[in-house]
């Protein structure tokens, strides 16, 4: 998860990602339905060990449609980042 | 979990209802981040969908004097919608209606949460437009906006927030958490003392915006544009005077200094090149007389020794050039450098946005003395800014771990913010105060004799928020 860890830590929390988002309209803007949510989830989940509830939300609402990776000053791969993640998850027994 | 944190979520809950009280601790670190990668706590995130919501909130925090941090998209660059562990985060972007559009009176009616991009989509079906752009417009928010007293880049021909702000509806820090509306929906309102334009840049501290009536501007008919290098500062200072002198309908006048530039070209993906200083000249003009409008330009442009000159008739094929590239992505481009020069790739950038103005006459000596500062202290920066107004933005990066820059980091900000205030400008120009500028605050009123202001600026404070409980502080 390291290479996840480098991509996602570029994030600057611009939310120039969030308007194109189409999980993050849906939810009435809830931070962590959008993708700057979602990077940023996955950053305290590998370096702080954070996982919560609302990670779990977050993560698994995505539908890797990419339509933010065009949007993202920092060029980070928002949705193989999430699959990659949701494999983790995985792995760690967070879900079954 | 201490019982008093508890207690104070369950009444939130009981008050407000389950779903728009959060204590969540992912979601709490999440909304207790910004764009300058400050990082606070708080007991419990608080969504709310109406003014009532947010009078319930207020009128509670009172009584029980609970901290309250409003926030929007939480993209501002002083630090000011960062929480602390002892309150409560306020976040309005689930107020997300455009209530009213009014052509004929010239207005929108929107709701605090609204986008700026968005409100400009939907305008754009009325052949009007919103004209404040700040660089984060496809992120910031109405009520963003509103409390950090927004600029941007159309600046130049339409001011800045505090021009567009016509009426307010807020919520007042009180026993009742009082709802009040304030100015009205025509241009001209004498309404005594004006605590319309007191609410606009007060960032938060002291009251909760929660509708706004905004002044709406038709789309103009056509807008030609030109981009040029120049090999010296000073001559392109020379080339903004006589378009100045040209009396031309300015929307936009930008600049970007030669190592900028040459970084973004390295680093960036552009449709047009050139070496040197960039000026780029965005002029309102009518179909019929885009070619002579631009032929002007283009002479002033080579008079002043431009290398390299491209132009665009229409907006369009402006667009299609990439005219606007590296100015527009000034702010990403300064990310992807950042990200890029990391000694640590897993380390986190900290791309810090710096904002002076100097009278527009004195911007080439306060470029000078910008980078000047960069050897000294040897810290990275880019360097652009909004040229016809003197506002310049230094973006400037650290990383985290590295210790030695990021203690050097408040000395250079604070030497940046004095040039500004030694020229006669300003140290803040568009972004605010927060917790970031407050000693650059106290210097400037010090320099120009203005200390007492600050004694009338925290009364002003204790009258709109007695207890201190609204994003306390930010700003003084």
């Amino acid at each position: 998860m390291q290479e996840v860890l480098k991509d996602v830590s570029k994030c600057a929390f611009c939310g120039f990602c969030e308007w194109v988002c189409p999980t993050i309209i849906a939810s009435d803007n809830l931070r962590h339905y959008g993708p700057r949510g979602r990077v940023n989830l996955i950053y305290m989940a590998l370096k702080d060990g954070i996982i919560t509830e609302k990670t779990m939300e977050g993560i698994y609402t995505c539908l890797l449609c990419r339509a933010c990776e065009l949007q993202c000053p920092a060029g980070i791969k928002i949705a193989s980042d999430i699959r990659e993640f949701r494999k983790y998850l995985l792995e760690k027994g967070y879900v079954r | 979990m201490d019982v008093k944190r508890e207690e104070t979520i369950n009444d939130l809950k009981r008050i407000l209802g389950t779903e728009k009280v959060f204590d969540d601790e992912a979601l709490i670190k999440l909304y207790g981040k910004d764009a300058i990668f400050r990082e606070g706590s708080a007991i419990a995130l608080v969504l709310p969908e109406s003014v009532e919501d947010v009078s319930k909130l207020l009128s509670y925090a009172y009584k029980n004097d609970l901290k309250i941090y409003p926030q929007g998209s939480a993209t501002d660059l002083v630090g000011s919608s960062t929480p602390h562990s002892d309150g409560i985060i306020l976040n309005l972007q689930r107020m997300n209606r455009i209530k009213e559009i009014s052509v004929v009176d010239s207005y929108v009616v929107t709701e605090p949460g609204v986008r700026l991009f968005e409100l400009n989509n939907v305008l754009s079906d009325y052949g009007y437009m919103f004209p404040v752009d700040p660089g984060s417009v496809k992120s910031a928010s109405v009520g963003g906006a509103i409390n950090s007293g927004a600029g941007g880049m159309m600046g130049a021909k339409y001011g800045t927030m505090k021009d567009y702000v016509l009426e307010l509806q807020v919520v007042l820090p009180d026993e009742n958490g009082t709802i009040m509306r304030i100015g009205s929906k025509t241009t001209k309102s004498r309404q005594g003392y004006d605590l319309v334009r007191l609410i606009v840049g007060s960032e938060g501290t002291l009251a909760v915006v929660t509708e706004a009536t905004l002044k709406i501007v038709p789309i103009p008919e056509n807008v030609v544009t030109i981009a040029g290098f120049f090999p010296s500062l000073e001559d392109l200072a020379r080339a903004v005077i006589d378009i100045k002198k040209s009396r031309f309908d300015v929307l936009i006048m930008e600049f970007v200094d030669d190592l900028t530039v040459k970084s973004a070209l390295e680093n960036t993906k552009t449709k047009i090149s050139g070496e040197g200083n960039m000026l780029i000249t965005s002029v309102i003009t009518s179909i019929e007389s885009a070619d002579r409008v631009l032929n002007s330009l283009e002479e002033i442009f080579k008079l002043h020794g431009a290398t390299k000159v491209y132009k665009a008739r229409t907006q369009q094929e402006s667009d299609e050039l990439g005219l606007m590239d590296i100015r527009r992505n000034y702010y990403a481009a300064s990310i992807q450098i950042a990200a890029k020069t990391r000694k640590k790739e897993t380390n986190k950038i900290i791309v810090y946005p710096e904002d002076i103005s100097v009278p527009p006459s004195k911007l080439v000596e306060a470029v000078r003395r910008i980078r000047e500062l960069e050897k000294k202290y040897g810290i990275p920066m880019t360097l652009a800014g909004h040229i016809s107004d003197g506002n310049i933005h230094p973006n400037i990066w650290v990383e985290e771990e590295d210790k030695e820059r990021l203690e050097l980091l408040p000395k250079l900000i604070a030497d940046i913010m004095r040039i500004g205030i030694e020229l006669g400008g300003t140290m803040s120009s568009e972004h605010g105060i927060g917790t970031t500028k407050k000693e650059g605050l106290i210097e400037e009123l010090e320099h120009k004799g203005g200390l007492k202001a600050l004694e009338l600026m925290r009364g002003i404070k204790r009258l709109f928020d007695p207890k201190g409980i609204l994003n306390p502080d930010k700003v003084l």
